[in-house]
This record gives structure tokens, C-alpha cells and sequence, in this order.
């Protein structure tokens, strides 16, 4: 089927992206999405429209389970090999090996538990205006919100890292600066119970950005 | 913003098979799917099924999403609400028609519960005050429609009026909705 007027496009585009569109309309309009570049853009024009309703749904955290099945059914055929067999099991007992008597070396760092108050901490900039919270999670993920949006300059990002004491700072993710709230992952190799200073800094967007020796802002972790 | 680049970053590497970058998307983005999806189907099973359907889809076309056509957030929000919605019609899970009364006072009043207010004026204000502008029929039919799911005929049932005038409504209202938006914006 053609849609060749513009009215009737945006008409089935909008009660499309609404839901109204149903049965083998609704079908015949996801077949011809593909093919029809103009047809998405009035497509994603609704859904910039509507879908800021979906701002109005709280955020949940889902139930482990998802995580798990995504994994067995994405990724879960892929064949594998024995690990005796496999070159980078050896090649890792090696450098396991090595990182063994390296942290032998090093002194230790000084990880201590948590305290059951850390779990909230405010940003606030130079006027003590408040500019992100972070609330701590009991699953070890942190939620932050900007509570004002910020005029970054281009290619620049905002980013959080917790400060222990006595060691250099560990990323634990980019902070929204638009507005937004968002929850970060405890990332991998950050020890959950590590105690510290948080530090913002505004720096480069990168992969892995290099750790700071200085914040721009820095906090505490307070009890609510 | 820092966060479109982010996802729009991730998503680019999900359709190289990045897993990394799709375990950070996963992380980022679930907990906002998880909730649009616990607000259409009221149910946590059939929201964690259809949030794991939603991610297999993502990760196989995620080389589909188009920065130029919105951010990704968007994209991601409408692959599980259109797959919502697919379900529903297919009556795989049992949906509330009948809304409860608290239901009801939030649907006919602004269709949003305080904390959803909170975040609708934190998000998007403008769209708040365009869905204020509408008669409270009119607007009922819309909310109804979004965040129930429900087809033209189950809102005429719904709210107890002849089909030709809810699709009329529903039709009216997103025209005064991209008028009133084209103007705010």
C-alpha cells in the first residue's frame, strides 16, 4: 500500500507510535517502516511527541533473572572449547602468576567496610549550589541526578570517580549534566566497600578518561 | 547530551557484537525500560518477559537505531512498547479494562500520580501543560490509550461512549497535542 499524502502519514504515524493503530493495519505499517525513510521520520517525530509520556514512569530496578536468560539465550551457543585446551587459560594462570607477586609488593590498599550511613552524598559547586545527588542503592548501584542542567562545552563530560585515602581515584561513571537522573553500575574492579571522597571532574569524553589529581568538586558521603 | 552520546555510543558498538557494550547499555538503560514496562502491563512477569524480549531485539538490530531520528532512549522505549503492546492484542497476558477507582481519579483528573507530575515537570513540562489543554474526555482517551494499551473499541467500551466519537477524539487530540508541542518547542 502506498501512503502518498502527507496528512494520512502523519495520521497512521501518530496513532502508530499511540497504539491505536491495530490489526493488519498496524501490520502492514511495521512492514513498510523499513523501506520508507520519510514514513520514520514522522515515526520519530511522534515518538519525540508521545513518548516523553514514558519519562513519567518511574525508573525499577528489574529482577536479576532478565540479565541472566539475556545472556543464555544471546550468547549462551556460541561454542567453547575445554578450557585445558584453551591457549588463554594458560596464558591467564601465567599472568595471574605475575599479578600474584606484584600485589605481594604493593602495599596494600586499604579497603574498609562500608558504613551502613554512606549512602547518600550531595554535589554542590562553588555558589553551594546543589548540582547532583547520589544515592546509594542496596544492590551497590548508584543513582544521580543533575538537578540543573549545565552548559558543557562541546566533547566535555562530566564525570564521578570515588577517591579512597590513600590511592588514586576509580572511575565509577559519566554524570548526567542535562537534567537527568541516571543509575550507574558499580563498575567492574571498583571493590564495593572501598571507602572515599567522591570527586567530579569535567574532562575529554573518553572510554577510559584519565583519573584526576585534582576534583573539580568532591563530597562526602553523608547519612540521610 | 551526555548521555544520548553515551547510548547512541553503545548501541554503535552493540551492532559490531560489542557484549561489553551491551551489558553497560543493559545496565543503563533497563531500569527506565523496566518501569515503562511495569507501568503498561502492571504485572512484574510479564514486564521482566517482555524487558528480556525488548533487549534480544535491541541487540540484534541495534545496528537499525538512526541518531538523525531521535535519541536513543526513545528508540529503545518504542521497540518494548510496541512489542507491549503486540502481546497484548494477542490477549497473552490478562490486562486491567476495568481500572481500580485511584486508577480512575488520576486518569480523569491529569492522568499522572504526584511523583509521575514530579518527573513530567522535571522531564517535560510542556507536555504536561499541552495534556491539560485537552477536554478531560478527550484526553482520558488518549491516556488510555498510551499507557493502557487499549485499542479504539476497548476505550469506547471503557468509557461508555460510540466508537466514532473516541476515534474522533483520539485523532483531534494528537493534532492539538503536535500543534500545541510545535508551538512550546
Amino acid at each position: 500500500m502506498n501512503y502518498p499524502h502527507s496528512l494520512w502519514r502523519d495520521r497512521l504515524a501518530a496513532e502508530y507510535v499511540l497504539g491505536t493503530l491495530h490489526g493488519s493495519a498496524r501490520r502492514r505499517f511495521e512492514r513498510l517502516l523499513p523501506a520508507h525513510p520519510a514514513l520514520q521520520r514522522v515515526v520519530a517525530d511522534w515518538e519525540r511527541r508521545l513518548n516523553r509520556l514514558t519519562a513519567a514512569s518511574p525508573p525499577a530496578s528489574p529482577p536479576p533473572e532478565v540479565w541472566d536468560a539475556l545472556q543464555h539465550r544471546l550468547f549462551a551457543a556460541e561454542p567453547r572449547r575445554s578450557w585445558w585446551d584453551s591457549l588463554r587459560f594458560w596464558r591467564g594462570l601465567a599472568a595471574v602468576g605475575v599479578l600474584a607477586a606484584v600485589v605481594a609488593l604493593t602495599p596494600r590498599l586499604v579497603m574498609a567496610p562500608l558504613d551502613a550511613d554512606m549512602s547518600f552524598a550531595a554535589i554542590r559547586g562553588k555558589q553551594r549550589e546543589l548540582l547532583w545527588t547520589v544515592a546509594r542503592a542496596d544492590d551497590g548501584r548508584l543513582h544521580v541526578s543533575n538537578l540543573r542542567p549545565m552548559a558543557m562545552p562541546p566533547d566535555q563530560r562530566c564525570f564521578l570517580w570515588l577517591k579512597p585515602a590513600d590511592s588514586p581515584p576509580m572511575m565509577l561513571g559519566v554524570l548526567p549534566d542535562d537534567g537527568s537522573a541516571r543509575t550507574l553500575p558499580m563498575p567492574a574492579g571498583v571493590p564495593e566497600a572501598v571507602r572515599g571522597e567522591l570527586w567530579v571532574t569535567m574532562q575529554p569524553m573518553a572510554p577510559r578518561p584519565t583519573p584526576p589529581l585534582e576534583p573539580l568538586y568532591q563530597t562526602r558521603w553523608k547519612a540521610i | 547530551m551526555a548521555s544520548h552520546d553515551l547510548l547512541a555510543d553503545l548501541l554503535a558498538r552493540c551492532a559490531l557484537r560489542d557484549r561489553r557494550a551491551f551489558e553497560t547499555l543493559y545496565q543503563q538503560t533497563s531500569p527506565i525500560l523496566y518501569g515503562l514496562l511495569l507501568k503498561l502491563t502492571r504485572d512484574r512477569d510479564s514486564a521482566a518477559d517482555l524487558l528480556q524480549e525488548g533487549f534480544v531485539r535491541i541487540w540484534q538490530r541495534a545496528g537499525d537505531y538512526r541518531p538523525q531520528l531521535g535519541q536513543p532512549i526513545t528508540w529503545m522505549g518504542s521497540i518494548v512498547r510496541h512489542l507491549s503492546i503486540d502481546r497484548l492484542r494477542r490477549g497473552e497476558h490478562r490486562h486491567r479494562i476495568e481500572l481500580d477507582d485511584e486508577a480512575w481519579l488520576r486518569v480523569a483528573d491529569a492522568g499522572l500520580s504526584p511523583e509521575e507530575e514530579a518527573h513530567v515537570q522535571q522531564g517535560d513540562s510542556a507536555l504536561a501543560r499541552c495534556l491539560e489543554a485537552l477536554e478531560p474526555e478527550p484526553r482520558r482517551a488518549v491516556l488510555l490509550a498510551y499507557f493502557e494499551g487499549l485499542t479504539h473499541d476497548a476505550i469506547a467500551r471503557s468509557l461508555d461512549r460510540p466508537l466514532g466519537t473516541v476515534k474522533a477524539w483520539v485523532r483531534r487530540s494528537l493534532q492539538r497535542l503536535k500543534t500545541c508541542l510545535g508551538e512550546a518547542s
